[in-house]
């Protein structure tokens, strides 16, 4: 399991170009520090779908960009209720800092391209982003989770994540 | 002398399971001479993006409702998007009138991977 959880730690590590996965392991992460990694992977992605929506003029990244903003909202409004209602605050740590400025890169970088640049690039991101995720998601952070009911939404939430993997595999088919 | 009447044992079984027939119509069909069968309301779960059953059987006349027990929002949309369930959050649902015609294949605007089909049938 530990190898596992090392591996999702540097596949998330090496697409976001850095060195994280050396200096603490998600594996570490308690809970709350584990809520906020995804609260704000959630965000990030959204983040992803916005500029998709400012920047696109294909439909079908448009579609797939408003399911995005649609389910990991749902995501965050859930995950965000249960933490008031366990009267708790999500935590930052290295992992969040990690994702918030690989994602920085890359708006940066997407936000240079246009036409079928940008619908390719946003497309395999979504596909690869998704995949570290849930490795993550599946290998690291669900093993590790303490409190029940955050481990249930966990759960949840990755069979979401998965669907959109799958459904961004399909996208990046289409745009070949 | 009195005389009586000797029925073979035969009729009585014949006259039992006429009785029998007559009276179960009289108490399971609401409206026999009508001869028209009530409609059946059926009902879809969708859980971890499937729709289940995937494929349902219905009659004209039969209502189907969509639950959605996802925590991400769905739709259960005709693939000619001549029906819509719309947005169904975790939790809600929505019925949709079996009719003639209708388009049968239908999928989750949504998440458009997610598909499944009506089958309509004069058998029950």
């Amino acid at each position: 399991m530990r190898i596992r959880v090392m591996l999702a730690a540097v596949g998330v590590a090496a697409m976001f170009g850095n060195g994280a996965a050396q200096a603490e392991s998600p594996a570490d992460l308690n809970d709350l520090q584990i809520a906020h990694v995804a609260y704000i992977a959630d965000n990030i992605d959204i983040r992803y779908a916005h500029l998709a929506l400012a920047i696109s003029s294909n439909p079908a990244i448009h579609e797939f960009a408003n399911t995005m903003i649609r389910d990991h909202t749902a995501v965050n409004e859930q995950a965000l209720a249960l933490l008031s209602k366990l009267k708790a605050e999500p935590q930052d740590n290295f992992l969040s800092q990690d994702l918030l400025k690989g994602a920085d890169k890359l708006v940066d970088e997407m936000s240079q391209l246009r036409g079928a640049a940008f619908d390719k690039r946003y497309a395999e991101n979504e596909l690869a982003y998704h995949k570290a995720v849930n490795g993550l998601v599946a290998n690291s952070f669900i093993p590790n989770i303490e409190n029940a009911e955050v481990k249930a939404l966990f759960k949840s939430g990755l069979k979401i994540f998965q669907a959109h993997e799958r459904h961004a595999q399909m996208m990046v088919k289409k745009l070949k | 002398m009195k005389s009586t009447i000797q029925f073979p044992f035969e009729w009585f079984v014949i006259a039992a399971a006429v009785a029998v027939a007559i009276s179960g119509g009289i108490l399971f069909y609401p409206t026999p001479s009508s001869g028209q069968r009530q409609s059946v309301e059926h009902v879809v779960g969708i859980t971890d993006f499937e729709f289940a059953p995937a494929t349902l059987r219905v009659r004209i006349g039969d209502t189907v409702k969509w639950i959605n027990r996802d925590l991400a929002p769905h739709t259960a949309t005709a693939k000619d998007e001549s029906w819509d369930t719309d947005r169904l959050d975790q939790g809600e649902a929505l019925s949709v009138a079996v009719t003639r015609g209708m388009t049968t294949d239908y999928y989750c605007r949504f998440h458009p991977m997610m598909v499944a089909k009506l089958q309509i049938t004069t058998v029950d």
